[in-house]
């Protein structure tokens, strides 16, 4: 699977002048290759000096995490969770389960909205509805009237 | 996450955390103990090597394993590898730390010429340990991180380049010219200094 590098002395050089002696740090598809040609004797003083600052390097140690570190981490861990909970809670809730009140909400809309355009557009409606009302109910009266004449 | 999204582009090796991903999503205590047994002293190393001040590494590292429960919940899998973040954002909030601290004291802190001056001084007075910590503080931010990436925390380079946001190429020079410099700096009391080492060995 790993491809096979070509590998010079120079750039077995630039290598250990860059990560060092141990080939854990090399670039690990060229590490074989550089390995391959360290051990026909090339770039021995390379190596040493490459050795030498690794280990000065190594005498360096970072102190462990503090016992309340990891304590510390969990305590506003959870009080991060408790404030998302508070805060997803209080705000409105997804917009899937408000769909069916959307979509009736949407539906008187549009009929309201259809409704009062259709009565803007047939404005006269409205009178000739008055007339025809007002005329109903005169003819009522003077039918009213005869149909009492009649019994009389 | 700094930028808000997963960084992408890293190898195509699985995530050595994908077990622990669906419980930090669904922000489980359990997940980030085992985050934190997993990474919380690498971490701190990291933060350590970089900042050199103890109190200052757990305030950074605490920070990281906030910031990644608080962007579990969205992680993008697939992209990078969660301690690859991880080990990104402590980077990049160490090095902030860094210049923030040169911004607000810059009567203190040297520039780099005079501290690598004042660094070589100090090496001349102090033990071998706390000459390669000078040596090492002497170094410019970026190429003291392509150390502590490389050498402390063993990236690849790959990852490291990854990190501070580098070609591989550019990577590799970086830690070349860091490790020339702290060659320079240590080329005068490097063999007293192995000599002791290997003694104390």
């Amino acid at each position: 699977m790993s491809k096979k590098h070509e590998m010079s002395d120079q750039r077995l050089h630039e290598i250990i002048a860059s990560f060092g002696a141990a080939p854990k740090r090399w670039p690990e598809a060229e590490r074989d290759a550089a390995l391959a040609l360290l051990e026909q004797g090339n770039a021995a003083s390379a190596i040493d000096q490459g050795q030498a600052l690794d280990q000065l390097l190594d005498s360096i140690s970072a102190p462990a995490p503090s016992e309340l570190l990891q304590a510390r981490i969990l305590k506003q861990a959870k009080a991060d969770r408790l404030v998302t909970r508070i805060i997803s809670a209080s705000t409105p809730r997804p917009q899937r389960q408000n769909l069916p009140f959307r979509a009736i909400a949407a539906t008187l809309a549009i009929t309201l909205g259809v409704g009062i355009g259709v009565e803007q557009f047939f404005p006269s409606n409205s009178q000739s509805y008055r007339d025809d009302y007002q005329l109903a109910m005169d003819l009522y009266d003077e039918d009213d009237l005869d149909f009492v004449e009649i019994l009389q | 996450m700094p930028s808000g999204r997963t960084p992408k582009g890293v190898s195509g090796s699985p995530d050595p955390d994908a077990d622990i991903l669906p419980g930090l999503a669904a922000q489980e205590q359990a997940a980030l103990r085992v985050l934190m047994e997993r990474h919380l002293r690498s971490l701190k190393s990291l933060a350590w090597h970089l900042l050199k001040d103890d109190w200052a590494a757990e305030d950074i590292t605490q920070e990281v394993f906030l910031k990644t429960w608080q962007q579990a919940p969205s992680w993008e899998t697939g992209n990078a590898k969660l301690v690859t973040w991880m080990r990104r954002v402590a980077t990049n909030l160490c090095l902030d730390r860094l210049r923030k601290k040169k911004e607000d004291l810059p009567g203190e802190v040297p520039d780099i010429a005079d501290d690598k001056a004042s660094a070589l001084t100090g090496l001349m007075e102090q033990d071998g340990k706390s000459r390669i910590e000078a040596a090492l503080a002497a170094l410019p931010e970026r190429q003291k991180a392509a150390v502590v990436l490389c050498h402390y925390q063993e990236c690849s380079q790959v990852e490291a380049a990854e990190i501070l946001v580098l070609s591989v190429r550019a990577y590799e020079s970086l830690l070349a010219r860091a490790r020339r410099n702290l060659k320079e700096m240590l080329a005068d009391d490097k063999h007293d200094l192995m000599s002791n080492y290997r003694d104390a060995l």
